[in-house]
């Protein structure tokens, strides 16, 4: 546990670091911001803004956790910050849109609780995502096709070449590590 | 406990691949056993969190997953989709921190003229973005900037195959109050300038610019620019080098 707690701090706190220079206002930790959440922010305004209009209230997204950088606490989760910032963008750009037809159960969703529930939802993911990149590979991919591609330890087995006991005991250790990891990231907010 | 550890089985029985004799032979296990019973845990969190990021997440846990023509399915983290390029937004930011941090009234101004260097003259593409100090660096192409225009010092660049450009033009006086320096990618005819980005105010600068990019140009120029000028480039050169 003590080399998960090790590597996880690696990534969140990289993270915690870009947002308390963020905090401080150092233009670099803005574009590290970038670099790291981007993703995670697109796919959020892809769900309820229009494709060509996303590239614009990006920009306004990152522009304005560039404008209110110092009313960020380092002590929140700030992929939780920066979300919570997009999902106010994304709603003020859908109101103003009043020449193109904006579906209702968009605006609604993103209006109401379902909002924030995606939102979590993403932060969620990203962390999942970051806490698999950091397992060993012969794990993730083991994981992987299981999660993301539905194959059966069969088929995995099949797939890769390799004993059905391996298949086992790597994914059976993929899925504690990450556990860890996730567990983890929790506990640093 | 009368039976052997099931940990490596866990996975099966959270994905559906254990059968039914499996599934109460585990049950009965796990009723019993307190390590089971941790690994259990462990394992439910797991699999909770990678079932929940693929259902509503799928293109940020696996953004890259593709089926092949026989319907194999590959997850590739590399193809990741591209984001916008807000290398001309983090020009602004960069220009305001680094001119007048403390002066609101000089930060919209030099956003101005950041906003209109890169619409006029970079058409609104953006490329440049900078990195931190303490990005590494491996040792690229030196590319020497003399003295050109009014400039009476050289400096130095060197660009990284990662696209890194690192300019080093402390020999340069310090631009004075109002003025910032701003690093251009031009052709031998100087038709054609795209901002890349501003050199701070220790007359340094780290950039990354993609390699698309530079391969379109062939030099580097460093131009004096008013902050508070609502022109594109100022014709006040100081610097040039040319990179290829």
């Amino acid at each position: 546990m003590a080399l998960f707690r090790h590597e996880q701090n690696n990534v969140e706190s990289a993270l915690a670091d870009v947002g308390e220079r963020l905090n401080r206002g150092e233009p670099e930790a803005l574009e590290e911001a970038y670099r790291t959440l981007g993703p995670l922010v697109m796919s959020y305004l892809s769900r309820y803004v229009p494709q060509p209009d996303v590239e614009d209230v990006m920009q306004r997204v990152f522009y304005e956790v560039w404008r209110v950088h110092e009313r960020y606490d380092p002590v929140q989760s700030l992929r939780g910050w920066v979300l919570g910032i997009a999902r106010k963008r994304a709603i003020d750009h859908l109101r103003k849109r009043r020449d193109v037809v904006v579906p209702l159960d968009s605006m609604r969703e993103i209006t109401g609780d379902d909002g924030r529930e995606i939102a979590d939802r993403l932060v969620w993911a990203d962390e999942v995502r970051g806490a698999l990149d950091l397992l060993p590979e012969l794990q993730r991919e083991v994981l992987e096709l299981a999660y993301f591609s539905s194959y059966t330890q069969v088929e995995i087995s099949s797939a890769l070449g390799i004993p059905l006991g391996t298949v086992k005991t790597r994914t059976a250790r993929g899925l504690q590590r990450l556990s860890g990891l996730l567990e983890n990231t929790r506990g640093q907010r | 406990m009368t039976s052997a550890h099931i940990s490596e089985n866990l996975p099966r029985l959270l994905t559906g691949d254990a059968n039914r004799d499996e599934v109460m032979a585990a049950a009965e296990h796990l009723r019993n056993c307190p390590d089971c019973q941790q690994e259990l845990i462990s394992a439910v969190v797991a699999h909770a969190s990678l079932t929940s990021a693929h259902r509503f997440a799928p293109e940020i846990v696996a953004p890259a997953s593709t089926s092949d023509d026989e319907g194999e399915v590959h997850v590739d983290q590399s193809e990741d989709a591209p984001l916008p390029d807000m290398s001309a937004m983090f020009a602004k930011v960069r220009a305001e921190a680094s001119v007048a941090p403390a002066k609101p009234q000089h930060r919209r101004r030099l956003l101005a003229v950041a906003a209109a260097a890169a619409v006029l003259v970079g058409g609104g593409v953006t490329l440049a973005e900078t990195v931190g100090s303490s990005s590494s660096t491996t040792s690229g192409q030196s590319v020497a900037l003399k003295p050109f225009g009014v400039g009476t010092r050289a400096a130095e660049v060197t660009i990284s195959g990662n696209g890194r450009m690192r300019i080093d033009a402390t020999a340069l006086p310090r631009p004075s109050s109002g003025q910032t320096y701003e690093v251009w990618l031009t052709d031998a005819t100087r038709t054609r300038m795209q901002s890349v980005g501003f050199i701070g105010s220790d007359n340094q600068a780290e950039l990354t610019v993609s390699p698309n990019v530079m391969a379109q140009y062939t030099a580097i120029e460093v131009s004096r620019q008013r902050v508070d000028q609502t022109v594109t480039y100022s014709n006040i050169s100081v610097l040039r080098g040319t990179y290829r």
